[in-house]
């Protein structure tokens, strides 16, 4: 099966900068790399991510060559970046007869802070701000996020945005340190989203 | 390419399992164009040229074993070897760790635990003599008679996905997906 794109790329349909409470959200350009780097190389957050840089520049490569640039959002607060957001547009699942109506309707989402400003709740900010983009700017039916199980901070993320744990996979993915762990998935529907803002 | 790892044909108490061959897909296409197997599965062919053209596309003969009874293919069973979520420094752990599973049988001979017994000997297979280390299986939420052979397979439910999957007659409605872990396999 092949994945389409929306004719405009998400980031496109929006407005920009996204303002919450205490942070300011918009998409990342190459001049943000340097800051993004400083935070992911920390070995708290590097714990959890998929793949972690040897060097600025092969981080700063891999950014500029794989879409991360249509994928990832900074997260700013007094025009320091404290963080980034993750939000891609995903195809559903859907038998072929309709898959068409299925194309580009659910997004996967993520987020990180600099462990220098955890426990504030700002990636819970962040991430309230991407739901609403997902909802209502882009239209979504559903948001989904993953985490290692052990990821406590991320879990307790997606347990303040209101999402709901749909699934745990068994020793489904393999950690660089800890050997084969659990995943968690969690989600949420438009309508959901909507009825908790009530 | 996965089936050629192993030797050919399978047989159990009652079935023979290989892979699938162009001989065998008039049989295949007889048995999914079925009303009642096309409700739960990701196509419901009505032209048997067109369905073969998008088998060809993504492959899927590469993934397909027929069961066979008396001679007869009844069924056909997907295996799909692929590499288990890693980090990317021990991406080479993850090659071909895991694998999903599926299964389809004609009406005519359902109910008489054909699937099940077809489905023991692929776990066999995955676990003994491909390395597998961990099965998913994934299915509508209110598919119950595949539920039912996953559950007989000793897999374990692992996650319902809520209105995730747009059905073709029944509009958006829950997945849900089953795991087994080769640790955990009773033999």
């Amino acid at each position: 099966m092949s994945e389409s794109r929306p004719a405009t790329p998400p980031f496109e349909r929006l407005d920009w900068p996204v303002r919450t409470e205490r942070l300011l959200i918009r998409p990342i350009v190459s001049a943000d790399f340097p800051a993004l780097f400083a935070i992911r190389s920390q070995p708290e957050v590097a714990l959890w991510l998929s793949g972690t840089a040897t060097s600025y520049d092969a981080f700063a490569d891999e950014w500029a060559g794989s879409g991360r640039l249509d994928t990832t959002l900074a997260v700013e607060r007094d025009g320091v970046v404290v963080g980034d957001v993750f939000l891609r547009v995903v195809d559903a699942w859907g038998q072929r007869e309709v898959i068409d109506d299925a194309r580009g309707t659910q997004a996967e989402i993520g987020w990180l802070i600099d462990p220098t400003y955890a426990g504030e709740g700002l990636a819970t900010e962040a991430a309230g701000a991407v739901l609403g983009m997902c909802f209502e700017g882009l239209g979504l039916r559903r948001v989904t996020a993953a985490a290692f199980a052990e990821n406590a901070a991320s879990v307790r993320v997606m347990e303040k945005l209101g999402m709901r744990f749909e699934g745990r996979g068994v020793r489904e993915a393999l950690h660089r340190d800890r050997g084969w762990i659990d995943g968690v998935n969690a989600a949420l529907l438009a309508d959901e989203w909507r009825a908790k803002r009530r | 390419m996965t089936f050629d790892r192993i030797s050919w044909p399978r047989r159990t108490e009652r079935l023979i399992l290989r892979p699938a061959e162009t001989a065998d897909l008039p049989a295949v296409f007889a048995v999914r164009s079925r009303g009642e197997v096309a409700e739960w599965m990701p196509d419901r062919p009505t032209s048997y040229d067109d369905w073969l053209l998008r088998l060809g596309r993504v492959g899927a003969v590469d993934r397909m074993l027929v069961i066979e009874l008396d001679g007869i293919v009844i069924g056909d069973l997907y295996l799909h070897v692929e590499d288990a979520w890693t980090q990317v420094e021990v991406k080479e752990a993850g090659k071909g760790a895991q694998a999903e599973i599926g299964w389809c049988l004609s009406p005519d001979h359902q109910g008489k635990g054909y699937v099940t017994e077809a489905t023991t000997e692929l776990v066999r297979l995955c676990f003994e003599e491909l390395g597998v280390r961990r099965l998913v299986a994934n299915a509508f939420a209110d598919n119950e008679p595949s539920l039912g052979v996953m559950e007989r397979l000793g897999m374990v439910r692992e996650g319902r996905f809520r209105s995730e999957s747009l059905h073709r007659d029944r509009g958006w409605v829950d997945g849900t997906s089953y795991a087994l872990l080769r640790e955990d396999w009773k033999r």
